[in-house]
């Protein structure tokens, strides 16, 4: 089995509504268990928040595509974006282990969730597009 | 999302329903600035009914742990799922709030 479906997008973050149900559409249809689907939402919102709101040069207008593939085994998002070079697989990991709350920084901790969430988190340079696969394992 | 706001003693509780994204984030925001600016200083952040959390809600929920240790006051989030949990746990946020398995235990820490 394999079943696939493409969504493409604006770099608007109010755009991202759209992705939330597109996401929620495919999976509850495929059977995908709320765990999983939740996991994949929390991925897609770290990924494409940040390629929207630091990938572009202000005023910029781009095209994201989100590509949900499901296969027996596991379910694969593809992001594809023609916004900067970037590879969010190789951002630096956040300090997370400081307890003293007044030191503790946000910054880098969404795509650190993305990187220990996932099963795959997979970047490439491709025609000028950031290509960037996750994937989640049943 | 969603936040349905109640009381019990003195103690305020919100709940919040939903999904905490980049978007639905600001306005958890407002309701946390609405809430320490009324001067609240016991809190419950009941996550009975909220499906997840991603990285702009943790900004949130932070700057809500700050404000009220800063005016002396304490801050209990309860009944999280495992998903939730697992955003917190992978953030390193579990040792630095204070967390329950229900609200009774989080009424109780007050």
């Amino acid at each position: 089995m394999r079943i696939s479906k493409t969504l493409e997008i604006e770099n608007d973050i109010n755009q991202l509504e759209k992705v939330v149900f597109f996401v929620e559409d495919f999976t509850s249809q495929n059977g995908i268990e709320q765990k999983i689907i939740n996991q994949l939402l929390i991925a897609a919102d770290e990924l494409l928040s940040n390629t929207i709101n630091y990938g572009y040069p202000k005023g910029m207008k781009g095209r994201i595509s989100i590509e949900l593939i499901v296969t027996d085994k596991e379910i694969t998002i593809v992001f594809t974006d023609d916004a900067i070079e970037f590879d969010p697989t190789k951002a630096a990991t956040p300090k997370v282990s400081d307890t003293d709350i007044m030191n503790r920084q946000i910054g880098g901790l969404g795509i650190y969730i993305v990187k220990k969430m996932m099963d795959r988190f997979d970047y490439m340079r491709k025609n000028k597009h950031n290509v960037i696969t996750i994937t989640k394992k049943f | 999302m969603e936040i349905k706001e109640g009381r019990i003693q003195n103690i305020t509780v919100l709940n919040l329903i939903g999904k905490i994204d980049v978007n639905s984030s600001k306005f958890f925001q407002e309701k946390f600035t609405e809430v320490m600016n009324r001067g609240d200083k016991h809190v419950i952040l009941n996550c009975a009914e909220l499906s997840y959390v991603s990285s702009s809600g943790l900004r949130v929920f932070l700057m809500f742990l700050k404000s009220i240790n800063k005016v002396g006051g304490k801050l209990v989030i309860c009944s999280m799922s495992d998903i939730i949990f697992e955003v917190f746990e992978i953030s390193g946020f579990v040792p630095i709030f204070t967390i329950t398995d229900n609200i009774d235990k989080a009424v109780a820490n007050f």
